[in-house]
């Protein structure tokens, strides 16, 4: 069995790489919002890179406090992974895939 | 000093990470009680590396980047910045996560008799190595988009 910790930052892991380009689209089709994240660092990319490293620690924290580990096993934990860093990809690619 | 050259830590740090996760790979394959201690420096290492490619490029990105958009995006492959650079900038937090991930796995569990352990250290290495790639790859079009804007070859 995994420990707690590798479970519960596993799981954030691929929350947060799925969040991330979910938190891409929504900024460029949103210019307010996109605005408001550049006022808040100066950059609208420096404001999203803490939100997501930020988002890494708090939820892997949380989801570590959870008994996942006795429901989560190392490979569910892999597919899982390999499936949000593709699917991330797959919106990230996607959305920019217009400019080609 | 050349711009330019200021970038370099960035993609050499980079590809020091990339080769570090390769090291870390082979260990992991190879484990035995006498390379723990290497998998376990390979596996803070890549994460440091990472770390400050990251932060590197950041840095660059937010001082030096702008003008070098404006000479890309007027230039004859404006796609370097529009596609390129866009997901470049973004795909890379994914990597940076894979990459703090590995020593979480490898300090928190026994990986000599945890054998989904070392396939998890394997699976999130070699995500890493991929996306690491990718943003090498990314990373000289860019340049490339930089060269064609000034009218080079």
């Amino acid at each position: 069995m995994l420990s707690k910790m590798t479970v519960g930052f596993g799981l954030s892991t691929a929350v947060v790489s799925v969040v991330t380009s979910l938190l891409l689209i929504f900024k460029e089709t949103t210019p307010p919002f996109k605005a408001w994240m550049a006022a808040l660092t100066s950059h609208h990319w420096v404001t999203h890179s803490l939100f997501i490293v930020l988002s890494f620690i708090a939820l892997g924290y949380a989801f570590s406090q959870t008994n996942l580990q006795e429901k989560i096993d190392g490979d569910k934990l892999s597919n899982y992974i390999i499936s949000a860093v593709i699917l991330s990809c797959m919106l990230t690619y996607g959305f920019y895939a217009k400019h080609l | 000093m050349s711009v330019g050259f200021l970038a370099m830590p960035h993609v050499v740090f980079g590809v020091w990470g990339l080769f570090v996760t390769l090291w870390l790979i082979a260990e992991v394959v190879n484990i035995s009680e006498k390379n723990l201690s290497r998998i376990k420096t390979a596996s803070w290492v890549q994460a440091v590396f990472e770390w400050i490619s990251f932060l590197a490029g950041g840095w660059w990105y937010y001082t030096y980047y702008a003008a070098e958009k404006a000479i890309i995006l007027k230039g004859p492959f404006p796609q370097g910045h529009e596609f390129f650079m866009e997901t470049k900038e973004h795909v890379f937090l994914v990597l940076l996560l894979l990459s703090m991930f590995i020593p979480i796995i490898v300090y928190q569990n026994n990986l000599l008799t945890n054998k989904l352990a070392r396939k998890l250290v394997i699976v999130t290495a070699s995500l890493m190595i991929a996306l690491g790639f990718v943003m090498e790859g990314s990373g000289s079009l860019i340049v490339q988009a930089v060269k064609m804007g000034l009218g080079g070859k």
